[in-house]
């Protein structure tokens, strides 16, 4: 890749916009639901309807997605505020994480990019859902150990441990009105901003890293999976677009496609700046760590299971 | 209590939170400008393919728009907060971190707090501590808050339960940076950017798509035998039935010149599939794409490729789709990346175990880009 020409630089840029102006609307929506999150919720609400067994809850979180489907985008704002709310840790990393992927959206659209493929195509499509359930209520059980203060930013563990609710200061409809509007504001801000960060980063990949890189390791499981994982990092699509591209990498197996297509909308450039806005840096890293050795091993040994390989 | 710091003189006072306030007001309405007048000019069509997907642009500028004219609206009002001795409009800064945008890590401990922010020069440009090994406990926090002799305010050692006014409302470094971020790289990419991809590099970095399963979702209902009545197959035994150049033509159209009109993906399609190979070997076809040399590191003597892109959601996640053009008296010159209209004969040639449709070119020359639903 000698010098960058204006025709490359150029190329950055058109992608990142793209990017970026697919994006807006999803992280809008995200941050106005989590405006409304703190000015409306009652803080013992979620105490009320989640299970009182942890495991339970878990395991309700993982598959919440399929009720509230949210896109790895708008997921980090709202996370934040129920956090605030009194949601559980293990929980909301669970539904976090398995959110943008375990819903119906995405399924469908899964679907549909492996289609050609028959019945084969289906059971790859399910088998993403199925497997991203799997690892991310593991996740959540792991984090029922770890200590929150380990976890959460400062600013973030603050605001849950003195979190009493604006409501109990009697502010009338109107001023509850002003401070959604004014967190909805905050969270847009504060996001927007690492998102332009990620977005930078992918759309420079994206544009100027050749896929062809990892085709030499395509024919081996245990050197492709994580390949293809690898490369949903960089490439920090979205999970309701990234099927089609995962189906079109012909020299890969099945086992390395869904290791893209579940470790992606997991953990990729764009998310490790939005998740840096709620967790500290250390636990980003490690649970990065984690999920990549977690997707290898269980994807590898899907493949095994599945055909043999 | 001291008045905080008010940043503008006169009738439009505004005190430092407010300030700060108005500046995410200011960066949501540009984005929210961008993105309504990319959806208005049409340019959107460029970067994203699904409607739905447009429309969630223009929407969402819209929305940004709304919630930003609202908050300047009620940019003084209080959140009726005063019973508890602190207004939005008016003082209480005895949060601490408060407005002190040089000291606030010492206020908190700092895991994975302002260590995320980009851009965070500006609030820590003045402090002679340190960053590496700044590993305060969490015990720390109170004290080190808690000193009355700290800036010369009373700082209440804990905040109210319920405010959250950190120093990200009154930081002014903090959002000016924050501003920058989300301002600049947006409006010079909305400047700069062409519009399309122009560097055959990004063309071969992404790699053309080499399996036609990839590409039979989206075409190979084109070449459904629209023209078949349910009777005629009916009527020819089911193993004999055939799908003929008769067939084909029902669907697609022909050139003036008496040419098959195919798009560049089409004709890669049929390379994959024995019926329609079998009727287009030596069929007159035309189609049109982007030109790009056959392989991005040997200069091939007879073929170039032509191209056309496969979108899904947004030109990011875009693959390109080509064949081969052959020329018989070796390759012309032409402009890497232009858009060409190129008519000739399809011949399938079978080569290192794959089948290739292979364009021989009669007539290619520059042709104006043409709207089709995949971006361009």
């Amino acid at each position: 890749m000698g010098g960058f020409s204006p025709a490359d630089i150029n190329d950055a840029l058109y992608g990142f916009l793209s990017i970026l102006l697919e994006g807006a609307f999803f992280i809008f929506v995200g941050t106005v639901i989590s405006g409304f999150i703190d000015a409306y919720m009652p803080a013992g609400l979620l105490d009320r309807y989640l299970p009182k067994n942890r495991y339970v809850a878990i395991l309700a979180g993982g598959a919440l997605g399929a009720v509230f489907p949210v896109c790895e985008c708008a997921i980090v704002p709202v996370i934040r505020r129920l956090l605030k709310k009194g949601l559980p840790l293990s929980v909301a990393v669970t539904y976090m994480l398995a959110a943008p992927i375990v819903n119906p959206v995405t399924l469908a659209s899964t679907i549909a990019a492996f289609s050609e493929r028959g019945a084969e195509g289906l059971y790859v499509a399910f088998s993403r859902v199925g497997i991203a359930y799997f690892i991310t209520v593991l996740v959540g059980i792991i984090i029922l150990k770890v200590p929150v203060e380990r976890v959460l930013t400062a600013k973030v563990l603050q605001a849950v441990r003195s979190e009493k609710g604006v409501l109990e200061h009697d502010h009338g409809r109107g001023n509850r009105l002003v401070h959604a509007m004014r967190v909805a504001q905050r969270d847009f801000t504060d996001v927007a901003m690492y998102f332009v960060a990620g977005v930078a980063l992918t759309a420079m990949f994206n544009a100027w890293t050749n896929r062809d890189i990892i085709s030499p390791v395509a024919a081996n499981d245990w050197l492709g999976v994580p390949a293809m994982m690898g490369l949903a990092f960089v490439l920090s699509l979205c999970s309701t677009s990234d099927a089609f591209v995962a189906a079109a990498m012909d020299k890969f197996s099945y086992a390395a496609k869904l290791g893209f297509l579940v470790f992606g909308p997991m953990m990729d450039l764009k998310l490790i700046f939005l998740y840096s806005t709620v967790f500290q840096r250390k636990f980003v890293a490690l649970l990065g760590v984690g999920l990549f050795l977690l997707t290898w091993i269980v994807c590898v040994q899907w493949g095994i299971l599945s055909f043999g390989t | 209590m001291e008045p905080k710091p008010i940043m503008k003189k006169g009738p439009f006072a505004l005190n430092r939170e407010q300030v700060c306030r108005l500046i995410g007001i200011v960066a949501m309405m540009v984005w929210a400008v961008v993105m309504v007048w990319f959806y208005g000019s049409g340019r959107i069509q460029h970067y994203i393919r699904p409607e739905y997907l447009r429309l969630a642009c223009l929407l969402g500028g819209l929305g940004l728009g709304l919630v930003s004219v609202f908050n300047l609206l009620h940019l003084r009002d209080g959140e009726g907060c005063e019973e508890c001795g602190k207004g939005e409009g008016g003082e209480g800064e005895d949060f601490p971190g408060e407005g002190h945008a040089i000291h606030h890590h010492h206020e908190q401990g700092h895991h994975g707090h302002d260590h995320h922010h980009p851009v965070d020069q500006g609030g820590h440009v003045l402090c002679e501590h340190g960053h590496a090994g700044c590993d305060h406990g969490h015990e720390a926090v109170a004290t080190r808050a808690g000193g009355v002799g700290e800036q010369g305010h009373g700082h209440a050692p804990t905040p109210r339960p319920g405010h959250e006014h950190d120093e990200w409302d009154t930081s002014l470094a903090g959002n000016v940076a924050m501003f920058l971020v989300m301002v600049v790289p947006l409006l010079a990419a909305a400047a700069y950017s062409k519009d399309e991809y122009r560097s055959a590099n990004t063309i071969w970095n992404k790699g053309f798509v080499e399996d036609t399963a990839s590409v039979a979702r989206r075409v190979g209902k084109d070449f459904s035998a629209a023209g078949a009545t349910a009777e005629a197959k009916a009527e020819s035994k089911e193993d004999s039935w055939e799908y003929t150049l008769a067939d084909l033509e029902k669907v697609v159209d022909r050139s003036q010149d008496g040419y098959l009109l195919l798009t560049v993906d089409q004709l890669f399609y049929t390379s994959g599939d024995a019926e329609l190979r079998r009727i287009l070997e030596g069929e007159a076809v035309e189609t049109v794409g982007q030109v790009i040399p056959y392989d991005p590191k040997v200069s091939h003597p007879s073929r170039l490729r032509v191209f056309t892109l496969m979108v899904t959601c947004c030109a990011a996640d875009a693959q390109p789709v080509s064949i081969p053009v052959e020329f018989a008296g070796g390759v012309p010159s032409f402009e890497e990346m232009s858009w060409v209209k190129v008519s000739g004969t399809m011949r399938y040639a079978k080569e290192e175990g794959q089948t290739l449709p292979v364009l021989m070119v009669k007539t290619m020359g520059p042709t104006e880009q043409p709207y089709s639903d995949a971006i361009y």
